[in-house]
């Protein structure tokens, strides 16, 4: 495992106002890394930080490294080399992430061909690969859909599949399952985490949810105000939440009564 | 007799371009007692919002029909006396409370409307009154009567839209998606609330949401909507236990918690062959 992504003491100020007051955090290859915190907390403002993705007039202190360079004091064209071939962002809505106008084969491939320098028959085959590899039936009428025409669970494996199509070593889910069904949000994540072991991503994973942090990811940050409030393996948050605020956090959450046994075993094997 | 009662209810609309009708519910039947509440559960598509907007009257059912303290409400009537009527019985909820409000109005002047609108045996003095006491319930502090709602937080929106819906005292409320886009924090003082006003004001509630462990908490009965179809109806707290059909126990086990394992959730939906026609 080598380190991707660190942040050491990372402040971000826009006028009048502290966004994030000293945060540090890693993310290695192969691991998921799950940042979760209420609205408002900074989770948002981190992951884009990573891609020095700042608001005007912002300022920003600390040092991020994306592998190994250093974003904040890197030229802009050390930079959008990460945005281009290291890192990949997943947004929340997939719908305003791809333009609606647009076939989805021209928005998700402009990358590969304006960036990357494929021609366009090569951008294509290879985005025709990952819509298979996402799951995404009948991939070859898919190039030719305008984005109203998908649900929002196949929206959401069209831009993964196109972030992914830089292969990159970072990713950065930013809520990325939050506006899908529990089902839908099930198999995309079972998804991510093949892809994670296949290509041995690092991946952020910012989530509002708990229980998803929990059941999801290696190691989880709390967020709060700006600042990292706890830091301790996924398994555990709910058990032996690491302060006050993670366990208000924790008691806060609706949990769902375990199933009865003998019905939940009658269910595994089906 | 129970506040609400809801009878065959069924809904299709017509296909587009060729495509075949989407029957978007199909005898959905429930009763809800005074102060109780019935969860409608499902994932998008499976028809719960349509029964909810057919519910206040926004959508007009093919079959069926919704009866509010014994009357039917569902019939098409016209007139204003006719919709202030419904209005009074039964109010909705949306999910997005930054939509939902007027955002030239005020708290106060957007409670004011509602009471002069369909409480307008109130004096001005016993209106001012009671907005203080709407304000109270849904816990907004009453500072904030000025505000309007780019200066509140979702929340407090929320809250506002409640106390809204509240302000015709009406017998029974639709929540359609409601706390969906807050925060835990603010979800868990929401449902709080929830749970304490049907205790308090006998309201009868339908919370209708996505979220399995949401509705668990303000619901003592569950419908499970599947494609339009209702596919499950029980007590809360066996439904969670002991789910019977395969949708809810799939339902069920998508949803994160401990032993969560995102591969099983296809594999339960291949198994039960919900595949079909899904893509």
């Amino acid at each position: 495992m080598s380190v991707l992504l660190e942040i050491e003491d990372l402040t971000l100020r826009v006028p009048a106002v502290e966004i994030l007051r000293g945060i540090s955090l890693q993310v290695a290859t192969g691991e998921t890394v799950g940042l979760v915190g209420e609205s408002g907390s900074g989770k948002s403002s981190t992951a884009r930080a990573a891609l020095r993705l700042f608001p005007d007039e912002a300022q920003a202190g600390g040092r991020i490294s994306v592998g190994g360079v250093d974003v904040l004091s890197a030229g802009d064209a050390a930079v959008q080399r990460i945005r281009a071939h290291d890192a990949a962002m997943i947004f929340q809505a997939p719908r305003t992430a791809l333009n609606p106008v647009r076939r989805i084969g021209d928005s998700a491939t402009e990358r590969l061909v304006q960036v990357h320098g494929l021609d366009r028959k090569a951008a294509r085959a290879k985005l025709l690969t990952l819509f298979e590899h996402v799951g995404l039936r009948d991939p070859e009428s898919l190039l030719r859909k305008y984005p109203h025409q998908l649900s929002g669970g196949m929206l959401q494996r069209v831009v993964i599949a196109a972030a992914l199509s830089i292969d990159p070593k970072l990713l950065l889910a930013d809520e990325a399952t939050s506006a899908l069904d529990v089902t839908t949000q099930a198999e995309v994540l079972a998804l991510l985490k093949r892809l994670r072991g296949e290509r041995d991503l690092g991946v952020l994973f910012i989530t509002h949810d708990l229980h998803l942090a929990a059941a999801y990811c290696d190691r989880v940050y709390v967020m709060r105000e700006g600042l990292i409030v706890d830091h301790q393996p996924g398994a555990t948050i709910f058990e032996n939440p690491g302060n006050e605020y993670t366990r208000q956090l924790a008691d806060a959450v609706p949990t769902l009564p375990a199933q009865d046994s003998t019905e939940t075993g009658k269910v595994g094997s089906r | 007799m129970s506040v609400l009662a809801v009878d065959k209810l069924g809904k299709t609309f017509p296909g587009r371009r060729g495509q075949q009708p989407v029957v978007a519910a199909r005898d959905i039947s429930f009763l809800v007692e005074a102060g109780g509440s019935l969860g409608v559960v499902g994932e998008s598509g499976s028809g719960k919002t349509t029964v909810a907007r057919m519910l206040v009257g926004l959508t007009s059912p093919d079959q069926g029909k919704v009866m509010v303290e014994g009357r039917e409400t569902s019939k098409p009537e016209r007139g204003r006396a006719a919709r202030l009527r419904r209005a009074r019985e039964i109010q909705m909820v949306f999910q997005d409370p930054y939509t939902s409000l007027d955002r030239r109005l005020s708290v106060e002047s957007c409670l004011r409307d509602v009471l002069n609108r369909h409480r307008p045996e109130l004096a001005k003095a016993q209106a001012a009154a009671e907005i203080g006491n709407l304000l109270d319930q849904v816990g907004l502090a009453s500072k904030l009567t000025a505000s309007r709602p780019h200066e509140l937080s979702g929340g407090q929106r929320q809250r506002v839209a409640i106390a809204r819906a509240l302000a015709v005292r009406p017998r029974v409320l639709v929540l359609d998606e409601a706390v969906s886009a807050l925060d835990v924090s603010v979800q868990a003082k929401i449902l709080t609330l929830l749970n304490e006003l049907r205790a308090a004001l006998g309201i009868a509630l339908v919370f209708v949401s996505h979220d399995l462990a949401v509705v668990g908490e303000v619901t003592d009965r569950i419908l499970v909507m599947y494609r339009g179809d209702d596919v499950e109806q029980n007590a809360t707290a066996e439904l969670l236990r002991r789910p019977r059909h395969p949708y809810t126990q799939m339902l069920l086990s998508s949803a994160p918690g401990p032993g969560w394992q995102p591969e099983r959730v296809a594999e339960l939906r291949a198994a039960f062959a919900l595949t079909e026609g899904r893509s």
